[in-house]
C-alpha cells in the first residue's frame, strides 16, 4: 500500500477514507495500520463498533499480534471508551480530548467504519461531525483512518464523504466477463497526482500485496 | 430414448435443465464473490449461497425429471434421492431462512423484531420440522407402495400446510426487513430471496401437469441468480 501511494504512505495530518463492500478487507487496512503505527511507537486509537473480543479475534485471523501493544480501544464493550454511535456529541468530545491529552505524540485514529453513523443519523449531521473532527486531527500531528460501506449508502452520500477526505481509497468488486474481480483503485491522495489505475489485491498474513490490474 | 419420451416431458426437462444452469451460475458467482472476500463472516454468506445454489440446481433437474432420465431406476434409489437431496435442501433452505432473519434484525433501522421473529422462531421450526416429516412420510409411503402416489399423500391439503405455513412467515419476515433495513445492498438481497421463496411455494403447490409447473422453477433460480449478484455491490470497468 506504501507504495502504491507516493511511496512514502498517507500523507501526515490527512483524513483517508477506504470505501469497500462489507467483508472485501477494509478493516483489514484498518489493523495493519494501527499496528504499524504501534510498531513505530506512535500513539493509536481504534473507533469500532464491535467489541474488542471480536476485534481481537478478527486481528489474529490477519497473522497480527495482539499479545504485546495494543491500541487505545473506543468500543461498545471491552474498551477503555464506550463507543455509542447515537451520541456523535460523546464521539467527537471523548476524540478531541485524546487528540489534546497526546498532542506531543504522532497519532493514529482509525475509525471502524462510518456507516453505523450514517444509518442512524441524518447524513448533514455526520458531514458537520467529520468536518470538525477532521479540522481537529489537522491541528495534531494525526492520520485519520476511516471506512465505509459501499452499498450501503445512496451515491450523493458516498460522493459528499469523500469530498470531505484527503485521501480516498477504494476496493470493490468489478465485473470482467463472466468473472469477477476485487479491485484497488486510489481515487484521490493529497499531495499525489489523480491515478486511474486499479490494482489486483489480496490480503494475507503477511500483508496486503497488489499488482497492476491487466484487463 | 428421446422417441419415448413425450414433448411436454422434454419441456419441462429442457426448462429443468435452463433453471439449473441459472443456478450454477448463481454459485459459481457466489464463490466467486467469496474468493475475492477476505473476512470469514462474509465468506460463510457466500459459501452458503454457492452452495444452496447448486443443492437447488440438482434437485431442480432430478426432483420431477428423474422419471424421465432414468426410467428404470431402482425404487430405493429414487426414495433416496428424494429423501436425502429433497430434505436436505428443504432444510438448507429453511437454515438460510432464519440466518438470514437474524441478520435483518440487526440490520433493522431501529434494531427493532417487528414481526415478533425471536418468539416465533421455535414455532418456524416446529412447522419445518413437521413439513419434512410429512413429506418423508409421504415418500416412503409412495416407494414402498403403500399408497399408490406421492400426490395422494403430500398434497390433499393437510400436509404441506406446515411447510407453507413456515415458508409465508419467512416470506412476511424478508419483505418486513429488507423494507426497513437502511443498508441498500442487503435490501436487494432480502427483496429477492423473499421473491425466490415465493417461487418455492408456487413451486410445491402448482399443479405438476400445467404449464405453470415450469414458471416457479425459473422464478426461483432467477431469484437466486439476483440474490448472489446482490451479495456485494458490483461495479462495471
Amino acid at each position: 500500500m506504501d507504495k502504491l501511494i507516493r511511496n512514502e504512505g498517507y500523507p501526515d495530518r490527512s483524513a483517508i477514507l477506504v470505501i469497500g463492500p462489507p467483508g472485501i478487507g477494509k478493516e483489514a487496512l484498518g489493523y495493519r495500520f494501527a499496528f504499524s503505527g504501534l510498531g513505530r511507537g506512535d500513539f493509536c486509537v481504534y473507533a469500532t463498533t464491535l467489541t474488542v473480543r471480536d476485534v481481537l479475534d478478527d486481528i489474529k485471523a490477519f497473522g497480527l499480534d495482539a499479545s504485546e501493544k495494543v491500541p487505545l480501544w473506543f468500543a461498545p464493550e471491552g474498551g477503555q471508551l464506550k463507543y455509542d454511535i447515537n451520541d456523535l456529541s460523546s464521539i467527537s468530545f471523548n476524540l478531541k480530548e485524546i487528540l489534546k491529552k497526546n498532542a506531543d505524540r504522532r497519532i493514529r485514529l482509525v475509525v471502524d467504519s462510518f456507516s453505523p453513523f450514517l444509518m442512524l443519523n441524518p447524513p448533514e449531521t455526520v458531514y458537520k461531525f467529520l468536518a470538525q473532527l477532521i479540522l481537529e486531527v489537522k491541528r495534531y500531528d494525526a492520520v485519520l483512518f476511516g471506512t465505509i460501506e459501499e452499498g450501503m449508502h445512496s451515491p450523493q452520500v458516498i460522493a459528499a464523504m469523500q469530498q470531505l477526505f484527503d485521501g480516498v481509497i477504494e476496493l470493490r468488486f468489478f465485473e470482467d466477463g463472466l468473472r469477477l474481480v476485487p479491485l484497488l483503485r486510489v481515487k484521490k491522495m493529497r499531495g499525489a497526482p489523480p491515478e486511474a489505475g486499479y490494482y489486483n489485491f489480496s490480503i494475507t498474513r503477511n500483508g496486503m500485496e497488489a499488482s497492476a490490474y491487466v484487463k | 430414448m428421446s422417441s419415448e419420451i413425450p414433448v411436454a416431458e422434454l419441456t419441462d426437462l429442457a426448462v429443468s435443465a435452463i433453471s439449473a444452469v441459472v443456478l450454477f451460475y448463481a454459485a459459481y458467482l457466489s464463490f466467486n464473490v467469496r474468493n475475492g472476500l477476505a473476512v470469514p463472516l462474509y465468506k460463510s454468506r457466500a459459501l452458503w449461497l454457492g452452495t444452496l445454489s447448486i443443492l437447488f440446481g440438482v434437485t431442480f433437474v432430478g426432483f420431477n425429471r428423474i422419471d424421465v432420465l432414468f426410467p428404470s431406476y431402482e425404487e430405493l434409489a429414487r426414495f433416496l434421492f428424494y429423501d436425502v437431496v429433497v430434505l436436505l435442501t428443504f432444510a438448507a433452505l429453511a437454515v438460510w431462512v432464519d440466518r438470514t432473519a437474524g441478520t435483518l434484525i440487526r440490520l433493522d433501522y431501529l434494531r427493532k423484531d417487528i414481526v415478533c421473529w425471536k418468539r416465533a422462531r421455535p414455532l418456524y421450526w416446529l412447522a419445518v420440522a413437521l413439513g419434512l416429516a410429512f413429506y418423508v412420510i409421504g415418500t416412503g409411503y409412495y416407494v414402498f407402495g403403500i399408497v399408490d402416489s406421492i400426490t395422494t399423500f403430500s398434497t390433499n391439503g393437510v400436509t404441506i400446510v406446515p411447510i407453507l405455513v413456515a415458508l409465508t412467515y419467512a416470506f412476511a419476515v424478508l419483505v418486513v426487513g429488507s423494507i426497513r433495513t437502511r443498508d441498500l445492498t442487503f435490501r436487494n438481497h432480502a427483496k429477492w430471496f423473499a421473491i425466490a421463496v415465493v417461487g418455492f411455494v408456487l413451486f410445491i403447490v402448482a399443479p405438476s401437469t400445467q404449464i405453470v409447473d415450469v414458471l416457479p422453477e425459473i422464478l426461483f433460480a432467477y431469484s437466486f441468480y439476483r440474490m448472489a449478484r446482490s451479495l456485494v455491490p458490483i461495479n462495471k470497468l
